[in-house]
């Protein structure tokens, strides 16, 4: 840890004289030029060459605000085009190189915008490369928030994995590949998906990120079953602009998307959420948790599991565990609080119901069957499981899915 | 609070009428939808039966007064169907800015978005900004609010109840240089008023520090460093945590290259930001224009979990990629395009063991008038532990072109498609089969465009129902001219019909769907 910050801090201290581009592999050549440009504080080396902005990422001002600091020899001029070379504007700029313009822009209406910096030696730089369109939009946000869900919702519901992508930012706070990899595997788990969805509520912020929530409503086939399932309820979004488009930075439980490894691709859960959290085990069934497999065959008949730290024991009696199997009766023991058991699989219970702690009773042990939920309270930790395989003499191997509610 | 609300929609109501009005728009959509769902199996449907209709409604304004600028945003939504929302009536948005050049203040759906693990949801509240340009004085933001994902939970609508999370904030960022900054920010989150016994309740404290730098052209670095300190009433637990990252981009031709390191305890909780608990990652990536043509991205994820040695086993992943896309791979081909991927997954311990091959080739091209574009993937899920050995095949392809008719544009297009999925433990063959007839519609001296699009899922299997999915959907937009002082006026119709069949008949069920709606702006 401490050898990758020193790494880190090394590097950028290097990168900050470093002559070349290093990771350009030296094709660089120091020439007048920006050393940064922004554009409504976005980086433009963020932004594609078309900048849609919108009413409610302005400031109350509803100006555009463009600032920047040049590179390569002294100074000399800076100057701006907004109409695409027809006419220039000098802008001021101090010493280091430093410039800032700002403009109201119009509705409807597309800025060509060219930056001009000449050195006192009377070189300059290749305005072209500074190239951006802007355009103030006629449309709000939320038309902008419809445009960015609807595209998303519709290549899921297509599953075409490549458009679905397109709409994800590059900084995805779950990780763009985690979720790449997720969806895949939801499109080999299900078919004929129908996702809808309606907004509840929109924010704009200042720094280009928008917040969404929504009521959604979904229904799929999973393949592996055969078998239909629908539901619905309410989630959040977060989405970064870039290029005038709304790219997914963020997802919250129940997740709409990625529910191959929704662990790792939710940041969170709705305040509040009773939905059931919709998520594929790591065969391609619906809502089933993780697999969890005790095998005791030849060391124990008793199948001990901890939840927290997902340690397993062999044993010949109970205790010293959450709760364990007993090779001679087709029940779970249990050292927890108490426990509810239901007779539907763990895919149907939902978060508001493994939740209810009026429905929980103390006992110690519980009677289960394969293919119905049995939900333990640790003491305001609600896990659930569902009994796969359950030990016999002479099998003594337990398998069940485990879920954390 | 109820109170608060009420003198804050007053404020933002009365805000056309304090000063002489500048802007103001504003745009409806009211639409009205009838669903029909027949058959033995009609509960799996997610349509709900009946008339229904969905109206949404926003105005934005802005003015000035004085040496202040304003605006204002609101929007409602109403519907009598629940699966569009458990409300009939609901408040969208409510917002509301004045700004002098280094004050600004906002009241309503707040987003002030601090970093990601600090402050990374919107807030029902009011936030100030001091930001004095051209001056050395740094940038502070202040942020109260309370964390509720809709505006009916404010005033505590029973069907949208929620744990009272109240938030505040603040941050102080100062630019030492133009290509320095740094900030540091404190945001605390306590929550009250349980829903459900069970709930947790959060007295949660971030601690944040976050900088960007630019050494260079093209260089970017950023970084963020949070501590939380929490503790949780229902479960009587007290954690301290920490989360980092950091993050170099360099970004310029022929080269894009990204670093990024992350190491989220397990302890961390980010009750207003977004983390990952439990996680320590590593990633490359690099994409590099070898030509006009030839474009090769490679790139490695790593992460892994346990970092506080509590669980029983560790879970490692690896993630490696790499894919090559070339135009015109056929020189003689100006619209080829070919793109070939191959992605590896590598889990194992904490009781887990696999190895996933993900191989993907795409090709896209224009023969004569029409424009193709195939999918081919193979992938194989390789576990030792039993829970998933199978091998699966998915092919895609699509057809579509465009024909002038006149002044009217038709597209045409057709899609196939056939998945196979090989599972070795069970010993099963499952396949999907499915193919699709569209029609686009684009006239734009009537103002009209059009799209029909109808086909068929079917998947067999080999134990399991089988299933069969029959689809029909139109859409049309149409503008009329009698409405273009109303500038983007559009009356649209959707219609949709799904009918699907199972071996067990019993699960059979058909949807019939029509929507009508007009939508307005000016």
């Amino acid at each position: 840890m401490k050898k990758l910050l020193i790494l880190a801090a090394a590097l950028l201290i290097t990168a900050g004289t470093a002559d070349a581009k290093w990771w350009i592999f030296g094709k660089s050549k120091a020439e007048v030029g920006l050393k940064y440009l922004h554009i409504n504080k976005i980086s433009a080396d963020e932004t594609g060459p078309k900048i849609k902005l919108f009413r409610e990422m302005l400031g109350s001002d509803g100006l555009v605000k463009i600032s920047g600091r040049t590179s390569g020899g002294q100074t000399g001029s800076v100057r701006l085009t907004l109409d695409d070379k027809a006419t220039w504007t000098d802008v001021k700029f101090s010493e280091n190189g430093a410039f800032e313009h700002s403009f109201k822009p119009e509705a409807g209406k597309t800025y060509v915008l060219l930056i001009e910096v000449t050195d006192t030696a009377g070189k300059t730089n290749k305005p072209e490369e500074t190239r951006k369109e802007l355009a103030l939009s006629d449309e709000n946000v939320q038309a902008k928030v419809r445009e960015a869900l609807d595209a998303l919702f519709e290549a899921y519901n297509k599953e075409d994995l490549q458009k679905f992508l397109a709409g994800v930012g590059e900084n995805f706070a779950g990780d763009k590949a985690i979720l790449e990899r997720a969806v895949k595997r939801d499109f080999d788990a299900l078919s004929s998906i129908n996702l809808r969805y309606t907004l509840n509520n929109v924010a704009a912020g200042a720094q280009g990120r928008v917040f969404v929530s929504v009521t959604f409503n979904r229904m799929v086939i999973v393949n592996k079953s055969g078998a239909s399932s629908s539901d619905s309820g309410s989630t959040e979004f977060v989405f970064d602009s870039k290029e005038g488009k709304l790219s997914l930075f963020s997802m919250k439980q129940p997740l709409m998307f990625g529910l191959s490894d929704a662990e790792n691709v939710a940041t969170g859960e709705v305040l509040g959420n009773t939905a059931s959290n919709l998520t594929l085990d790591e065969t391609g069934t619906l809502g089933g948790g993780e697999t969890v497999t005790i095998d005791c065959r030849g060391s124990g008949t008793v199948m001990k599991y901890t939840f927290a730290t997902e340690a397993q024991a062999c044993d010949t009696g109970g205790g010293s565990a959450d709760i364990w199997f007993y090779d001679w009766a087709s029940s779970i023991g249990y050292a927890v609080a108490q426990h509810r058991a239901f007779t539907k699989p763990l895919a149907s219970v939902t978060t508001a119901e493994a939740r209810d702690l009026s429905s929980y009773t103390a006992g110690g042990t519980v009677a289960v069957s394969v293919g119905n939920a049995y939900c333990f309270d640790l003491s305001g930790s609600f896990y659930c499981v569902e009994p796969v395989t359950i030990p016999v003499p002479g099998n003594d191997l337990a398998r069940f899915k485990i879920k954390q509610f | 609070m109820k109170r608060t609300a009420a003198i804050l929609s007053l404020a933002l109501a009365c805000a056309p009428y304090a000063a002489a009005q500048s802007e103001f728009h504003a745009s409806n959509e009211f639409s009205v939808v009838n669903n029909s769902v027949k058959g033995a199996g009609k509960a799996s449907s997610s349509l709900t039966e009946g008339n229904n209709f969905l109206e949404v409604l926003n105005v934005y304004g802005s003015g000035k007064t004085g040496a202040w600028t304003y605006n204002y945003a609101a929007g409602g939504k109403a519907t009598d169907d629940e699966r569009a929302d458990a409300k009939k009536l609901s408040l969208t948005n409510l917002q509301g800015r004045a700004a002098n050049g280094v004050h600004t203040l906002t009241l309503g759906d707040v987003f002030e978005s601090f970093s990601q693990y600090s402050l990374a949801t919107s807030l029902k509240g009011g936030s100030y900004r001091f930001n004095k340009e051209g001056t050395r004085l740094p940038e502070v933001t202040g942020v109260f609010g309370w964390a509720y994902p809709r505006w009916d939970s404010v005033w505590k609508d029973p069907v949208t109840r929620t744990v009272n999370r109240q938030a505040a904030g603040l941050r102080v960022k100062q630019a030492f240089t133009p290509d320095l900054w740094a900030a540091g920010s404190y945001v605390g989150a306590k929550d009250t008023s349980r829903v459900n016994a069970a709930d947790a309740l959060y007295d949660a404290k971030n601690y944040t520090f976050d900088f960007g730098y630019n050494p260079m052209p093209g260089l970017t670095a950023a970084g963020e460093y949070s501590a939380s300190d929490y503790d949780e009433a229902t479960g009587g637990t007290s954690e301290k945590g920490s989360a980092m990252r950091v993050e170099l981009v360099g970004d310029a031709d022929p080269s894009r290259v990204a670093l990024e390191y992350e190491n989220v305890q397990p302890d961390f909780l980010s009750a207003l930001g977004s983390a990952t608990p439990d996680r320590r990652k590593v990633k490359a990536k690099w994409r590099y224009k070898y030509s006009k043509r030839v474009t090769v991205t490679s790139g490695l994820l790593w992460y892994r979990n346990n970092l506080d040695g509590a669980r029983a086993g560790t879970t490692y992943n690896w993630k490696p990629e790499v894919s090559v896309a070339v135009k015109k791979p056929f020189a003689a081909r100006p619209y080829s395009f070919a793109d070939l991927s191959y992605k590896f997954d590598r889990k194992f311990g904490g009781g887990s063991s696999g190895a996933d091959h993900y191989l993907n080739g795409n090709y896209r091209d224009r023969l004569g008038a029409i424009d193709s574009d195939t999918n081919l993937g193979y992938t194989l899920y390789r576990t030792e532990t039993d829970v998933r050995d199978a091998s699966e095949i998915n092919f895609n392809t699509s057809f579509s072109s465009r024909h002038q008719v006149k002044s009217v544009t038709l597209k045409p297009s057709l899609n196939l498609g056939t998945w196979y999925s090989r599972d070795e433990l069970a010993d099963e063959t499952d396949k999907l089969y499915e193919y699709s007839l569209g029609l686009g519609f684009d006239a734009p001296g009537a103002s009209l465009n059009a799209d029909l699009r109808l086909g068929q899922n079917m998947l067999r299997k080999e134990t399991g129902d089988d299933s069969d999915k029959f689809f029909a959907a139109l859409s049309a937009y149409w503008r009329p001219k009698l409405l273009a002082k109303l500038n983007e006026s559009t009356v649209f119709l959707r219609a949709g019909f799904n009918d699907y069949a199972f071996t067990t008949t019993s699960r059979n069920f058909r949807e019939k769907s029509l929507t009508v709606g007009l939508n307005t702006a000016f």
